[in-house]
C-alpha cells in the first residue's frame, strides 16, 4: 500500500454504507494501520444520501476526512452522481453495482461493475448482503486490507442477526473480485 | 499529595474509537463517579456508552429530564464527593449556563463536554464551533473559565482526563469544547498504562471558601464527611455564611475566583507550535479546524511558502502571551473558525500584526484547500 489511501463508500441510507465503512475501518485497525472513519449522520443515514469515509495510512493521518478519494464504492445512482467528482481523476477506482448504477461513460476514472445485489439475491436469497459483497470485492481487487482482517471485522462487527449472512457475503465478494479486472 | 498515578481501566494500547467513545473512556479513566445528561446530537452516543460502562465500574449514570437538571445534579454530586461530568451540545449548553455560573460561585469541580454543532439554536446537527465565546461569557457574572479545544479523538481522551484534573485543582467547572467533527470521527487512540489524576484537596476544619492567598484554591469538604457545611451561590464568607450586603466579602470572593484562574494562565493554557521558526504568516486555530490548518501549512511549505500554525489547545484562559509574542515576529495571522468570528476578537486584543478572518458556518468542516487559498492570497 502507498502511504495513504482514501476510500468513499456511498449509497442510500439503509443499504449498509455506514456499516461497510466501519467494518473496513475495523479491519484496517486490526491490521495495525492508521485509520480514520467518518459517516453520514441522522436522516441521511436513514434513507437519504449517505456516505462513509475511511482514510487508511502507514503513517499518522493529518486530515481525517476524504479530500480526494482513491477508491469509491457506489451503491446507488444519486450517490454515484454526487460523489464521482470526489474521486481522484484519472487515477481513482470506482466500484459500482450495475443493478442500481449506470456509470458515466465519459468519466476519466477507472470504473468496474460488481454485480453485488444480483449475486446476493442469487446465492444468499436476499439483497441484504450486497454492501458486504461490494466491500469484499473491492478489497479483493485492491488489497487495501487483508481478507483475513476483513473477515474478522465482519464476524466481530456485524449485528448478530446478520452475522452469518455477512460472513457468507465476504466470501462471495472476495471470489467475485478475483475475476474482476479494471478496463 | 493531590496528584495520584493510577492504572488505566481500559487495556493499554491501541483502540479504534469515536470521539464519543473516547470521552466516556476518559471519564472512566479519570474515576468519574457520576454522570447526568440529556441526549442531544452529537453527544447522544456518549450517553449510550456511559449507560453501559458506568455500571461496570461502579459509577452512577442518570438520564435527566433536561440539561438544567443535568448540570445541577452534577453540582450536587460534586459536593457529595464524586467527580462529575455532563455532556451536551449548543442548545443544551445554553441551558446549562446558569448551573455553570452556580458551580463557579460554589467552587464545585465539574466537567462539561460540549459537542458543538452549527447553530444558532437547534440549527443543524452537523459540525460547527459556535459556542467558544459562550464558554467564557455565557454565564452571568463574567468570571474566568477553563475551556479546552481538542482536535482529535486522541485528545478527546487525553484532554477530557486533563479536564477532570483541572476541575479538581482549581475547583471550577472545566469545559471541553469538542465539535461534532471530533465526536463522530473514529480514530486510533493510544491508551497509556497509567493515568495521572489530581485528586480533591481535603483539609478537615479549614474554611471551604477562603484561602490565605488572593489566588488560593481552598480544600473542599463534602457532605457526609463530618464537617458542618454551608453551600450557597450567594455572596458568602470563607465559612460559607451568606454576606449578601457586604461589599468587602463580595470583592474578596470574586477577586479570588478571578485570580485563581488568571494568575495561573501559564499552568492552564497550552498551545502547540508547528512550523513557526521562520514563518511570515501563521494560522491561529483551534479544534478540528487546526487539523485543516496544519494540513494546509504542510502543503504550502512544500511550495516554499513560510507559513506556520499556532494551535490553541486551551481557549480559556486565553494564551495571550503566546499569541502576542508570535504576532511581533510575523506579518499576518489567519484565524479560521467554524463560526462567524469569535476567537478572532480575542486574538485582535493582543495581536500586533495584520489579521485575516476565515469564517465558515454551514455545517461542514473547513477543508485544507480553502485555507490554502486564503494563505496564498496573503502571500501573493
Amino acid at each position: 500500500m502507498s502511504e495513504s489511501r482514501q476510500v468513499l463508500l456511498c449509497g442510500l441510507g439503509g443499504q449498509g454504507v455506514v456499516l461497510a465503512g466501519s467494518l473496513l475501518g475495523a479491519a484496517a485497525f486490526a491490521q495495525g494501520l492508521h485509520v480514520s472513519g467518518n459517516s453520514s449522520y441522522g436522516s441521511a443515514a436513514r434513507g437519504g444520501q449517505c456516505r462513509s469515509e475511511v482514510v487508511l495510512s502507514n503513517i499518522p493521518i493529518r486530515f481525517p476526512y476524504v479530500t480526494s478519494a482513491d477508491i469509491m464504492v457506489a451503491l446507488s445512482q444519486p450517490a454515484y452522481d454526487r460523489y464521482l467528482d470526489w474521486t481522484a481523476s484519472p487515477d481513482g477506482l470506482v466500484f459500482y453495482d450495475p443493478a442500481d448504477v449506470t456509470p458515466d461513460g465519459s468519466a476519466a476514472q477507472r470504473q468496474i461493475a460488481v454485480p453485488a445485489s444480483a449475486s446476493a439475491a442469487e446465492t444468499l436469497g436476499t439483497r441484504l448482503g450486497a454492501n458486504i459483497i461490494m466491500l469484499s470485492a473491492m478489497v479483493s481487487v485492491t488489497d487495501i486490507v487483508s481478507i483475513e482482517a476483513l473477515k474478522r471485522a465482519v464476524t466481530d462487527g456485524s449485528p448478530s442477526r446478520f452475522r452469518n449472512l455477512n460472513e457468507r457475503a465476504v466470501d462471495l465478494g472476495f471470489a467475485l473480485g478475483l475475476n474482476l479486472h479494471f478496463p | 499529595m493531590p496528584w495520584r498515578r493510577v492504572r488505566s481501566v481500559l487495556e493499554p494500547g491501541r483502540h479504534y474509537f469515536s470521539g464519543a467513545d473516547a470521552t466516556v473512556e476518559a471519564a472512566v479513566a479519570a474515576r468519574c463517579g457520576y454522570f447526568a445528561g440529556y441526549p442531544i446530537t452529537p453527544t447522544t452516543e456518549v450517553l449510550e456508552r456511559i449507560a453501559v460502562r458506568f455500571p461496570e465500574v461502579g459509577a452512577a449514570f442518570i438520564q435527566m429530564e433536561d440539561e438544567i437538571g443535568s448540570v445541577c445534579s452534577c453540582i450536587g454530586a460534586s459536593w457529595a464527593g464524586a467527580k462529575a461530568m455532563t455532556v451536551t451540545s449548543g442548545p443544551g449548553f445554553s441551558l446549562m449556563q446558569e448551573g455553570i455560573s452556580h458551580a463557579i460561585m460554589t467552587e464545585a469541580p465539574l466537567v462539561v463536554v460540549d459537542g458543538q454543532r452549527a447553530g444558532p439554536s437547534t440549527g443543524q446537527v452537523l459540525v460547527g464551533g459556535g459556542d467558544v465565546m459562550q464558554a467564557r461569557w455565557g454565564m452571568h457574572g463574567g468570571m474566568p473559565t477553563i475551556a479546552l479545544a481538542p482536535w482529535s479523538v486522541q485528545e478527546m481522551y487525553d484532554g477530557t482526563i486533563r479536564a477532570f484534573s483541572l476541575a479538581e485543582r482549581y475547583r471550577t467547572p472545566v469545559m471541553v469544547m469538542a465539535e461534532a467533527a471530533t465526536m463522530h470521527l473514529r480514530e486510533i487512540v493510544e491508551v497509556a498504562p497509567e493515568v495521572d489524576l489530581y485528586e480533591r484537596d481535603k483539609a478537615p476544619g479549614l474554611p471551604p471558601f477562603g484561602a490565605d492567598s488572593p489566588d488560593g484554591v481552598p480544600p473542599m469538604p463534602g457532605f457526609g464527611e463530618g464537617e458542618k457545611l454551608l453551600v450557597t451561590a450567594s455572596t458568602h464568607d470563607a465559612r460559607g455564611f451568606r454576606r449578601t450586603e457586604d461589599a468587602h466579602t463580595h470583592r474578596t470572593l470574586t477577586a479570588r475566583l478571578f485570580n485563581k484562574i488568571m494568575m495561573h494562565v501559564s499552568e492552564i493554557a497550552e498551545v502547540e507550535e508547528h512550523y513557526l521558526e521562520d514563518a511570515e504568516t501563521a494560522f491561529v486555530a483551534y479544534g478540528f479546524t487546526a487539523r485543516s490548518a496544519l494540513a494546509a501549512v504542510e502543503e504550502l511549505r512544500r511550495s516554499g511558502l513560510k507559513v506556520g500554525l499556532l494551535r490553541l489547545k486551551t481557549l480559556w484562559p486565553f494564551p495571550k502571551d503566546e499569541v502576542g509574542r508570535l504576532s511581533e515576529r510575523i506579518n499576518t495571522m489567519i484565524v479560521p473558525e467554524m463560526n462567524l468570528g469569535q476567537m478572532i476578537h480575542v486574538v485582535a486584543e493582543v495581536a500586533r500584526c495584520k489579521l485575516l478572518p476565515h469564517q465558515q458556518m454551514d455545517g461542514t468542516v473547513i477543508y485544507p484547500a480553502s485555507l490554502i487559498d486564503t494563505a496564498r492570497s496573503v502571500v501573493a
